[in-house]
């Protein structure tokens, strides 16, 4: 267990908005920006996209943690989708806060197209935080699933 | 005169004056400590119309439904207006198609009879926001019954601890769905849990699946929320949902300083921003 | 085979002396209301209530039930292990014995065997209790069901002054209580009265057979939609009640694994008849309204022989919005007067 947690290389979701976020990967990318290979990026067209239930899914579906990112306030492609996400984000992460999942699992950050080097900080900072908090498990689905069952299905 | 028979009075003139097509009312249950809900179209029903503490359901949630017969005349608690306010804001019902009957409100017990709902306890608008006629006088009742707190506990434990209760009152949800059903917001006409294409959600009661529809349907209702707590009555595993709706009435008091429902004009707290909205929380 | 009494302090001990071979399950109090839950020690259960707020058909019809794992890459299935305990179901009241003799007959009717209930149930020993007192929303007289024996248990306890009398209705109930004391002939008296003065109530209902000519009339009576105005469509009360058996089969997948699940539905759920065309048949409250009652009175008893209903009243304890099953009926008697 002491082992597992020591190893943990967690898996992130990152939600990243295609104007921004995603083009400041890009540009990390260019730039030759080293960040840990942790996050798994679905770009949105938007930060205004992602409905909260989408992070919930990922939480559900064995993410250790997700981040959104997108334009900083007043850059939105879209104007004002990020002003709106903002409210919403905040709202979900309090609430998810006081129903007790761990704080970090869940986060956020503004990364602009020439923030190449920002990007990789920020996911290097959430890649850590979220190994400390060790593999996600409150929100994770189960199919209870036993380990010989699984076995024998598995097997042509 | 009392409320009940002020609402008789009421129903009967605007039956009468055919001022309205139909009374969405309270009537007597089938046992003492009930009331079901009655719809009144003939002047010589109003004798129906009863209004006592058990008056649980919030009747706003058929006001949508029925809008094809006119102009429905509806009696509502303080905080059943909120979401009727919301239902106008909203586009589902037009202001001048429904005639709201309010009082100021003197709270609602359990089944006991003794002991005050909690979210009447802590009700912050005893006094309809917008009515159209009122029974009885606009003063402040006195609520001096008891109520059970079920969120003062909750957050004084840390969050592990938290979220084994959480999970816990999850595992109670058998998924009927009726405090959705019995919530006069959520009148999607497709729920997102029943959604197939994508399903979001398994059909069972998985515990985390329970736990994404009630964290999602709080979102839903976050800024909307009336707090008439009719969800939680409607609930026949008395699932404890206060704490989801308390955290989401403090986020939208503090965070955006916002009260669903009570001011006609001002826009629900996620339908709107400011650009020096809370951002701390953001990298 | 022998009645037997137990004294009711002994009543731990016995239930903890099940507790090694059987997987007991009783009424167990938490959060103000009782449930059929398993017990760790019989200390837990808990007599002193009206009926379980859910019926006892969860046992062997349970809400979720995984039928089994499918990996979608080899195409291959297996069955969740099942545990051969045999279950002890104690302190079931009449309805919910009622409501399994009702299952018992549609998950074993002819040629349609349901394995995954009857592996449940072919496994399992009833027993019952007495009720001493209906609640207000019960009416299982009304269907003559005794709230003081029942056929389907194996073992039946009727508590009167410091013990219970425990009727012994099969082998295998017999072998449970095989070390009691005998009932007296006094003690079979004594019982006997009280059920004798808890004679029934009258009811203010039509009475069955009359119902069903109504029901066969009354169709397409607006008199449904009137009933129905009320009802915010949750189902609830087909989840609570011992009857209630319909059920929906999906699949949950993650990569590769996946299950096949079983989960309840019920005719209340505006869904519940949606195609895949899109088409719902069954589009308005009162057709679901009008489903449930019939189904309830008329279709159930044509198919199986019996009404689904025992009496119970948890639908109408819990429905939100108070829609009392006797009061309908009651409301579907006076429309048909109305017509005639
Ligand atoms: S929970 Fe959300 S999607 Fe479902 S009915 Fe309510 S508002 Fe609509
Ligand atoms: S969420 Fe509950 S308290 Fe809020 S409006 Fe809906 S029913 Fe009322
Ligand atoms: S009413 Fe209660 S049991 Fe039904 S879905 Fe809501 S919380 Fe769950
Ligand atoms: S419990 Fe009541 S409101 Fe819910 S579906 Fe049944 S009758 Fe309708
Ligand atoms: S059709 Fe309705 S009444 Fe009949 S068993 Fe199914 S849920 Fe119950
Ligand atoms: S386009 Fe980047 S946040 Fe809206």
């Amino acid at each position: 267990m002491a082992e597992e947690v020591e190893n943990f290389e967690p898996k992130i979701v990152a939600f990243l908005c295609n104007w921004c976020s995603y083009a400041g990967a890009d540009l990390a990318g260019i730039g030759r920006y080293q960040y840990p290979p942790n996050v798994r990026v679905i770009r949105v067209p938007c930060s205004g996209r992602v409905d909260p239930l989408y992070i919930l899914k990922a939480l559900q579906n064995g993410a250790d943690g997700v981040l959104v990112s997108g334009c900083h306030p007043g850059d939105c492609h879209y104007i004002e989708g990020n002003y709106y996400a903002r409210r919403k984000f905040a709202v979900l992460k309090n609430l998810l806060e006081a129903l007790g999942l761990e704080e970090g699992r869940v986060q956020f950050s503004w990364v602009s197209a020439a923030e190449g080097e920002r990007f990789s900080q920020v996911i290097r900072e959430v890649t850590e935080s979220v190994k400390k908090l060790g593999p996600a498990r409150r929100m994770v689905k189960s199919f209870e699933i036993p380990k010989e069952i699984e076995k024998e299905i598995a097997e042509a | 005169m009392d409320i009940q028979s002020e609402i008789q009075k009421i129903a009967a003139r605007l039956l009468k004056n055919k001022e309205v097509a139909m009374v969405i009312g309270y009537g007597a249950g089938s046992a003492p400590n009930r009331t079901a809900p009655v719809f009144i179209d003939k002047e010589k029903d109003v004798g129906k119309l009863v209004f006592n503490r058990f008056c649980v359901n919030n009747l706003s949630l058929y006001l949508p439904r029925l809008k094809e017969k006119g102009k429905i005349a509806i009696v509502a608690k303080p905080c059943d207006v909120r979401t009727i306010v919301c239902l106008i804001q909203e586009k589902q019902i037009e202001r001048d198609k429904v005639h709201i009957i309010s009082f100021a409100c003197p709270g609602l017990l359990e089944k006991d009879g003794k002991t005050l709902f909690a979210s009447c306890a802590e009700c912050a608008v005893t006094l309809p926001p917008v009515y159209d006629t009122l029974s009885g006088e606009a003063k402040e009742m006195e609520r001096n019954e008891p109520f059970t707190d079920r969120v003062a506990d909750f957050f004084s434990k840390m969050p592990a601890e938290r979220w084994e209760m959480f999970k816990a009152e999850m595992e109670k949800c058998i998924r009927c769905y009726a405090c959705r059903n019995a919530c006069p917001m959520c009148y999607c006409e497709e729920c997102f849990v029943e959604r197939s294409l994508p399903r979001w959600i398994g059909e069972g009661s998985e515990v985390t699946d329970t736990m994404i529809f009630h964290i999602v349907r709080a979102i839903h209702t976050a800024g909307r929320c009336g707090e008439c707590g009719a969800c939680a009555r409607a609930c026949p595993m008395d699932v404890n949902l206060a704490p989801l709706a308390k955290q989401i009435r403090e986020d939208m008091l503090n965070l955006f300083h916002h009260q669903a429902g009570v001011d006609p004009n001002a826009p629900a707290a996620l339908e709107t921003f400011k650009p020096d909205d809370y951002n701390d929380f953001i990298k | 085979m022998k009645d037997k009494i137990l004294l009711k302090e002994n009543l731990v001990s016995f239930g903890n002396s099940l507790i090694e071979q059987y997987r007991l399950i009783a009424p167990v109090k938490s959060n103000g209301f009782s449930l059929y839950k398993p017990v760790g020690n019989a200390s837990e259960i808990c007599l002193d209530y009206l009926r379980p707020l859910k019926s006892a058909k969860e046992i062997f019809f349970p809400q979720n039930e995984t039928l089994f794992f499918f990996n979608k890459k080899t195409q291959k299935i297996a069955e969740p292990a099942y545990d051969k305990k045999p279950t002890i179901l104690f302190g079931a009241v009449a309805c919910d014995l009622a409501g399994i003799a009702a299952q018992d007959r549609l998950f074993s009717a002819g040629a349609y065997l349901d394995s995954y209930y009857l592996k449940r149930r072919r496994n399992s020993i009833l027993i019952g209790m007495a009720c001493p007192e209906p609640g207000e929303m019960c009416f299982c007289g009304f269907f003559g069901i005794d709230r003081f024996a029942s056929d389907i248990a194996d073992l039946f306890f009727t508590p009167f002054s410091d013990k219970y009398y425990i009727k012994v209705n099969t082998e295998a109930g017999a072998r449970l209580v095989e070390s009691l004391p005998d009932a007296a002939a006094a003690d079979a008296k004594t019982v006997e009265r009280l059920r004798c003065e808890n004679a029934e109530p009258k009811w203010d209902i039509p009475p069955l057979d009359e119902l069903a000519r109504m029901l066969a009339e009354g169709f397409e009576a607006d008199v449904w939609d009137e009933i129905a105005q009320k009802c915010i469509g949750c189902a609830a009360c087909t989840f609570v009640c011992p009857t209630c058996h319909c059920f929906d089969i999906t699949d949950e997948a993650k990569g590769e694994i996946g299950r096949r699940v079983r989960t309840w539905d019920g005719c209340m759920f505006p869904k519940f008849t949606l195609h895949a065309s899109g088409h719902n048949p069954r589009t308005k409250g009162g057709q679901r309204m009008r489903q449930r009652i019939l189904h309830k009175f008329s279709y159930f008893k044509d198919n199986q022989g019996v009404v689904s209903c025992t009496g119970c009243g948890r639908c109408a304890e819990i429905c939100p919005v108070n829609v009392d099953i006797r009061e309908v009926l009651k409301q579907l008697g006076e429309a048909c007067e109305r017509k005639s």
